[in-house]
């Protein structure tokens, strides 16, 4: 599947849940030392849902639509769900197919996300 | 030169290989080479009386005197390394034993265009001295400011000074003779570096003809030698002062309970079993460099730069990074596109079967302080590319630029 499709392209071009939330729950920043990606995830839960979710960031057609589309899909979501996914699942859900040196780039927002949720998580437990 | 010399392209005859301030491809004849050694009279070197240990020995000595006489040095002056990282490592490490007693705060100069493994080793250096590290800038066309560096010689605590003579980013050509012989006009005392990894590769160098280069470094896959040799070479004046920061097998004349003693040069720098395929690989690359018409190969070279950097120019969404003027670097041509990362040029390029390469390549301040950009493209050319390469590279990017149109 050519990974530079144009759902791809719109989707780096106009990221879904694009912006800051200003009452999050968690702000979680992390960077791809080795190209220089960035992604700053907002979210806010309710219970044990996804309330509001948001992201910034720069980077790579791959790590910016893999974070639009991942945000897209964890609305709503329990968290635990959430905190369950693997790459191949993230994978299913951006629906490419990636080369070694690129799920990487993949990877950052659903690493993101997941530690976001984590920090909020033991928040709570304190 | 033929590029049916190099297997490579017989066996990926579609391949548009732009990748070469990276590593370049091995024409047969190194890899043969190499198969012969270990096929034919793999052994150690030196000490051995039978016939393989002598041929083997022989051999590579043969390759380390080749390797000298093309960079215009003394064979005794080639000390073998992994490469130019290696080779960087090892000289900061024997600057440290040299400097370690010295009283005073100095400075190590280096620019804002070095490669990492002429930063790190220099950090690492300055951090275990105590001392400071400093770095030139560079001007709009991206040259070394010449004024800025002999302003910060004279203020006369520089003793290491450490430079690109051609960068892997900008294509920048750096006249390090003559840079070097102004800073020793000033301050006769600095121990002056080039780091040569895309310098050689490219251009004759004559070390024996420069009074002011005393260390030098480059590495043997870059112009077209294996992977795991590379060279540091030094003055010989220098060499015979300096104390290894290598010891053990190899390096020896006597060892006692408590101190040894050092073989003479080189071998007092090379501890250890050596890169014997490798240096012999190396060798074989020179021969195929030597046997090339240097006018032709230089010819062919400018004619691909000025192509490519028309090509480029030609391009208006495209950001091109490195000296406007030719004649003024390199073949390496890094650059940005507004709107679309460079891993994804990358990518798209290799589904053309185009391999250039996207990063910060090893040049995080060149990057971040100097272009203020996190990462470029690059596409790097050697003597096997032509026209057709560059033209192929040029109508991929065009397409690029079109796909990700809004």
């Amino acid at each position: 599947m050519d990974l530079y499709r144009q759902d791809m392209i719109d989707h780096y071009q106009n990221p879904r849940n694009y912006g800051e939330i200003v009452d999050a729950d968690a702000i979680i920043e992390l960077e791809n030392s080795s190209c220089g990606d960035k992604i700053k995830l907002f979210v806010k839960l309710k219970k044990d849902k996804i309330d509001e979710i948001s992201f910034t960031g720069e980077g790579c057609a791959v790590a910016i639509a893999s974070a639009s589309k991942l945000t897209e899909y964890a609305k709503g979501k329990d968290i635990k769900q959430i905190q369950k996914l693997t790459t191949d699942d993230l994978l299913k859900i951006i629906k490419v197919e990636l080369t070694i040196s690129r799920i990487k780039c993949a990877n950052l927002s659903l690493q993101t996300i997941k530690k976001s949720i984590n920090s909020v998580d033991h928040k709570q437990k304190i | 030169m033929n590029k049916s010399d190099f297997p490579i392209f017989n066996n990926n005859p579609d391949l548009v290989y732009l990748d070469n301030s990276a590593t370049t491809q091995k024409p047969q004849v190194v890899i043969d080479s190499i198969v012969d050694f270990y096929q034919n009279y793999n052994s150690n070197v030196h000490r051995g009386i039978h016939k393989l240990a002598e041929t083997a020995t022989i051999e590579f000595e043969n390759a380390r005197g080749n390797i000298a006489q093309f960079v215009g040095a003394k064979p005794e002056e080639i000390i073998f390394t992994s490469g130019t990282t290696e080779s960087m490592n090892i000289l900061a490490q024997i600057l440290f034993e040299h400097f370690k007693d010295s009283k005073g705060k100095k400075t190590i100069l280096l620019s804002e265009m070095e490669h990492h493994s002429n930063t790190l080793p220099w950090m690492m250096l300055a951090g275990n001295l105590g001392w400071n590290i400093e770095y030139v800038k560079l001007t709009e066309e991206y040259e070394l400011n010449l004024e800025s560096l002999y302003d910060a010689i004279k203020k006369n605590d520089v003793s290491i000074l450490s430079l690109t003579h051609m960068s892997n980013v900008l294509g920048t050509i750096n006249n390090l003779d003559a840079i070097f012989s102004k800073v020793k006009s000033i301050s006769p005392d600095i121990f002056c570096i080039g780091d040569g990894a895309q310098y050689v590769p490219h251009h004759k160098i004559d070390l024996s003809n420069s009074k002011s280069i005393d260390f030098y470094a480059f590495s043997g896959h870059k112009m077209m030698g294996p992977t795991g040799i590379g060279v540091l070479y030094g003055k010989k004046n220098l060499l015979e002062k300096l104390n290894p920061s290598k010891v053990g097998g190899g390096m020896i004349s006597t060892v006692k309970r408590n101190s040894f003693t050092t073989a003479e040069l080189p071998e007092k720098f090379e501890a250890g079993t050596p890169n014997i395929a490798g240096a012999i690989g190396l060798s074989k690359a020179v021969d195929y460099l030597k046997r090339q018409d240097t006018l032709e190969i230089e010819k062919h070279m400018s004619e691909l730069t000025r192509f490519t950097l028309d090509e480029l120019r030609n391009i208006k969404e495209l950001t091109l990074y490195g000296p406007p003027v030719f004649e003024k670097r390199g073949p390496v041509f890094s650059f940005s596109i507004e709107g679309i990362h460079p891993h994804d040029i990358a990518q798209i390029l290799d589904q053309d079967n185009i391999a250039i390469r996207a990063g910060h390549h090893c040049c995080q301040i060149l990057h971040r302080e100097t272009l203020k950009i996190p990462a470029s493209a690059r596409a790097s050319l050697y003597i096997y590319n032509d026209i057709e390469n560059v033209k192929r590279l040029s109508n991929s990017i065009k397409k690029l630029i079109t796909q990700f149109k809004r």
